[in-house]
């Protein structure tokens, strides 16, 4: 049979093709995204296969890269705020914080307490709200459909509370330099306490239905094992980390905000698998509402926004500032040149390492497996790209 | 308080950071003087956070972000890759997750590490021109950024803001000239027009855009009486 000229054309593009070289004899090279549904978005990863075994990976990054560093050098200290919400959609309130809170250290802008607090009280509902996501769709890639209806059901309440204060319900922009964009009311907290009482049922009900489900836990536990050495190498962070045992959590290894006042625990769990970092999610949650509850009951009366220079131009010099986002360290290293114009924005996604050590993972695992090890590190891939 | 660890290490310099950076230590390295800091810091359960470059007068500078789990406190390897020839050597054998920070290092300023296993482009497409390196006008020196570079003597600052000065007031006597002048031909051309402002009174001051005005006016007064 002879080929069509289209059909025998080399269809590969130039990583595919640096790929192959290394390429054993008998395997397979084959596309795993960018359009496939396991990625979430668009993250290609090419894998060789010995039939269902994968011998190499490799992801390719860049199909959602907006360079928001180099906006941050054309766009004033102010306008580049909307960008932060935009880098991860799913814990924007995070990156608001990350960016925020290095612009205010290098220019020793004072934050009120009422503030820190709204500020605290948002992130964590943004948190439970990223991890949800993460849930729903990590058990969308293992096959089971019906649970991310819940966690969306549950997700709108949390939207419908942060929509109150932020004006929106995903990107949100609503960290100000020296405080927050507005202030949260009676209903917001009314809301809040409503939803933290119901979720806790919701939380049991999630752990009978799922956690302890026979068939997520094959598909889960020993699988993507990731040593405590392997991940330090890798830079992880976030809950990859404290899968492998490692209590490393920015919001108390470098206390920022109110955090030190706040009692709660970092959930960690030894075993490493994909599991673990399930585990701690789910934890996490919880650790999460307790938070919430004791914010909701400290907030002091006052001011929601400290003074601020109406055009902000930080002194020269540079700063780094890191938050604990859903996804692990949120990192901001910012240099000034002293103009209202950043001179450096540098951003350290968390998954942008956690994925890294993607390819060491899946090293030969069935194919199946080194989906749920993708799900399992929690990726968003706009934040990855930027 | 410098960690420990810190002093161990080989560099050019050392200095104790302010907590307003966000760093504990900064070290400025050589090229060579890379592998070895970074080979101690990881053996002492040290991960490196991420490699942010910044473009500065005297090059591109590499800033290694190093932090512990345990014990934290951000420790800064400073290294500075020439603008002419951009080369730093590679860290992804020894921290494989250097690999995918020196990626994007190479994409943004196309620093080219050697010996790393597989460089090449990670975010942008392959062959782009690196974005993120400025206009040599709009470059700040590295000293602004970090004590670890040499800082200007205060009297040499001194002697550089006496020359500014000079040069200011150089520029203003010219422009001064140079009004007069354009006021005198557009004298010649429409007496009317003799007042009007004259451009060159950019600095803003008032005292300044009032003298070219007044002294056409005395020009006039002086070429009435030739006549």
């Amino acid at each position: 049979m002879t080929m069509s000229p289209q059909l025998s054309s080399d269809p590969s593009d130039f990583y595919s093709q640096s790929f192959s070289k290394g390429a054993r004899e008998n395997t397979l090279i084959l596309n795993m995204g960018p359009q496939h549904p396991s990625t979430h978005g668009v993250l290609r990863v090419i894998v060789e296969l010995d039939g269902e075994y994968i011998v190499r990976a490799e992801p390719v990054l860049g199909y959602i890269h907006r360079m928001h560093e180099f906006m941050g050098q054309k766009k004033t200290y102010t306008q580049y705020l909307p960008n932060m919400g935009r880098v991860d959609y799913l814990h924007a309130t995070a990156w608001n914080w990350a960016y925020v809170g290095a612009v205010e250290q290098l220019a020793g802008i004072e934050v009120p307490e009422r503030a820190e607090y709204i500020r605290v009280l948002t992130c964590e509902i943004n948190r439970i709200c990223s991890h949800l996501v993460w849930w729903g769709a990590y058990l969308l890639d293992l096959g089971a459909f019906t649970p991310i209806l819940y966690a969306f059901e549950d997700r709108e309440f949390l939207l419908d509370i942060l929509q109150r204060v932020t004006g929106s319900r995903l990107t949100y922009c609503y960290f100000r330099f020296g405080g927050v964009y507005a202030d949260v009311d009676d209903k917001f907290i009314d809301d809040t306490r409503t939803f933290i009482q119901r979720f806790r049922k919701r939380l049991k009900m999630y752990e009978a239905l799922v956690t302890k489900n026979f068939i997520l836990r094959k598909r889960c536990e020993d699988i993507g094992v990731l040593s405590v050495q392997t991940a330090r190498k890798y830079g992880c962070t976030g809950p990859v980390i404290r899968g492998s045992g490692v209590p490393y959590d920015v919001r108390r290894a470098v206390p920022y905000s109110v955090y030190p006042e706040l009692d709660f625990e970092i959930p960690t769990f030894s075993e490493g698998d994909a599991m673990a970092r399930y585990m701690v999610r789910l934890k996490e949650m919880e650790q999460s509402l307790r938070i919430m509850e004791q914010v909701m009951d400290r907030m002091p009366d006052g001011d929601i926004q400290g003074k601020t220079p109406k055009t902000l131009k930080p002194p020269k010099g540079e700063t780094y500032f890191a938050v604990e986002g859903a996804r692990g360290k949120i990192g901001v290293h910012l240099v000034s040149d002293g103009s209202a114009t950043p001179y450096r924005v540098k951003l350290r996604a968390p998954g942008y390492s956690n994925l890294s050590c993607f390819a060491e993972l899946s090293k030969g695992t069935l194919i199946a497996d080194a989906v749920s090890i993708l799900g399992s590190l929690d990726l968003v891939i706009p934040e990855i790209d930027r | 308080m410098i960690p420990n660890i810190a002093q161990s290490l080989k560099a050019e310099a050392m200095v104790e950071c302010d907590p307003k950076t966000g760093q504990a230590v900064q070290l400025r390295v050589t090229a060579e003087q890379l592998l070895p800091a970074a080979e101690t810091l990881d053996a002492a359960g040290y991960f490196l956070e991420d490699v942010s470059g910044v473009d500065v007068q005297d090059g591109f500078e590499l800033n290694y972000h190093f932090d512990h789990v345990q014990t934290p406190g951000r420790i800064t390897l400073r290294l500075m890759a020439s603008h002419d020839d951009p080369k730093a050597p590679s860290l992804a054998l020894l921290i494989p997750g250097a690999d995918w920070h020196e990626r994007e290092c190479y994409d943004f300023f196309g620093v080219d590490f050697k010996g790393h296993p597989d460089l090449k482009a990670l975010l942008l497409e392959p062959g782009t021109e690196p974005p993120l390196i400025r206009d040599a006008k709009s470059r700040i020196p590295a000293f602004e950024l970090s004590l670890v570079y040499p800082q200007p003597e205060p009297e040499a600052a001194d002697d550089e803001e006496a020359k500014k000065a000079a040069a200011k007031a150089k520029a203003k006597e010219k422009a001064a000239a140079k009004a007069k002048e354009k006021a005198a031909k557009a004298d010649e051309a429409n007496p009317e027009s003799a007042a009007a402002k004259p451009e060159a009174a950019t600095d803003g001051e008032q005292a300044e855009a009032e003298t070219p005005e007044a002294k056409p006016a005395e020009a006039d007064k002086q070429e009435g009486a030739e006549q």
